[in-house]
């Protein structure tokens, strides 16, 4: 048919749909539990249920077909929906059974974190003969180990979701447990994708570049650094030590300290180190070889200096990945 | 001093000696080893507001060449 009359009977279809919805609400019965109790009710629906979506759909040279997409669970509706037009069923394009979703697409370098927590950064993505996981640091991702395996795992990160309920994109898988006597912590966590992520892009991270599949081997072999984090965005960086022994970082509270040492660490400065490589709210950036673009290390902490420039502290990538025996998404 | 660059390895003994040498001072806040320009130095960390003899730390150690940064502390870094 033509456009005209396509969109014609598409907003009388349209009329349909939406008073079917309306007579739907009587025909739904709600089964809820009762807040803070243990019986059961049922309760009114007050919301229209849709049954449908409607639109056009292209045709053979020029002409268009009437586009129908019965939700999953309405098929019952098609008959008072379209059963009127059975003489002109070739001009309608039907599909049942639609369940919409919201498709995300996870990239590196955004908010994230476990949702107990204020917020990290989606470092990147990894895998292992079982699975792909999104990977960030254990206090980004397991609440300092403060958490259960399959946890929700938020994005944005709750500090960065005010006013809105964030979106679990994922659950906790495995972290490395920070020990108070061990000497070679990581500062890492993994978890698995939720449903409602369609797709992740490995690769590609936002104002930095395309990363190699390859990680970097030799922890003295680079000096210009590049990450992207969710407080600082991109920055640009200089690998200002390295096998740095014997640091403490508290990852406790105040009234409740947990000292944990760490050994082997990376440290890098900003370019100009005026500029601070990293900020609270960073933890879990890859950092990544800004000459070879291989991912370098994983940022989790830093501080000032007494002149006031910043250190940022990251562990080394080959490290992380021995740690939670994974590699970058091949 | 020798103007030969010392080897990894060498710096690499040097950094776990230090280590061993001033891990249980107060003041402490890392060991590592730093690129400079001729090579590799040892990079020792101490607390900003700490009271440090002048000769408690040397200069350079197994001669290889030792920068001292005063540090305020390293701190997590998620949002607070």
């Amino acid at each position: 048919m033509k456009l005209t009359s396509c969109r014609a009977l598409k907003l009388e279809v349209l009329q349909r749909a939406q008073q079917l919805a309306t007579d739907a609400v009587d025909k739904r019965v709600y089964r809820m539990r009762k807040a803070g109790g243990r019986r059961k009710r049922d309760i009114e629906a007050t919301e229209p249920t849709p049954v449908a979506a409607i639109g056009v759909a292209p045709g053979k040279a020029n002409e268009y077909k009437l586009a129908v997409r019965l939700y999953k669970g309405s098929d019952g509706y098609q008959r008072d929906l379209i059963g009127s037009l059975d003489r002109h069923m070739n001009e309608v394009d039907l599909v049942t059974g639609v369940r919409y979703k919201p498709r995300l697409t996870m990239k590196a370098g955004g908010s994230i974190g476990h949702y107990k927590i204020t917020a990290g950064t989606l470092g990147g993505f990894v895998e292992d003969d079982r699975n792909y996981y999104m990977m960030s640091n254990n206090h980004v991702f397991a609440n300092s180990n403060q958490c259960f395996g399959g946890d929700p795992i938020v994005q944005p990160g709750p500090a960065d979701s005010a006013g809105s309920t964030p979106k679990v994109v994922g659950h906790l898988d495995r972290w490395f447990p920070l020990g108070k006597l061990s000497r070679g912590n990581v500062d890492v966590a993994v978890a698995t994708f939720s449903d409602d992520v369609e797709f992740f892009n490995p690769w590609d991270y936002t104002g930095v570049g395309r990363i190699k599949k390859t990680h970097v081997i030799d922890r003295m072999s680079v000096t210009r650094v590049i990450k992207r984090g969710r407080t600082t965005g991109v920055r640009r960086g200089r690998v200002s030590a390295f096998e740095l022994d014997g640091i403490r970082i508290d990852y406790g509270t105040p009234t409740d300290p947990a000292v944990i040492t760490f050994d082997d660490q990376i440290e890098v400065v900003g370019s100009p180190p005026s500029r601070a490589f990293s900020a609270p709210g960073d933890s879990g950036s890859f950092i990544i070889d800004q000459d070879t673009m291989q991912v370098y290390a994983l940022l989790y902490a830093g501080g000032p200096d007494a002149n006031g420039i910043d250190r940022t502290l990251a562990n080394f990538i080959p490290d992380v990945f021995k740690a939670m025996k994974v590699k970058l998404v091949q | 001093m020798s103007n030969k660059a010392p080897s990894q390895r060498a710096v690499r003994r040097a950094k776990r000696s230090l280590l061993r040498k001033y891990e249980d001072r107060e003041w402490f806040l890392g060991v590592g080893i730093v690129p400079v320009d001729d090579g590799l130095a040892l990079r020792l960390n101490v607390a900003a507001d700490a009271d440090i003899a002048d000769d408690e730390i040397p200069v350079s150690y197994y001669r290889i060449p030792v920068q001292v940064v005063k540090m305020t502390g390293y701190e997590l870094r998620n949002n607070d």
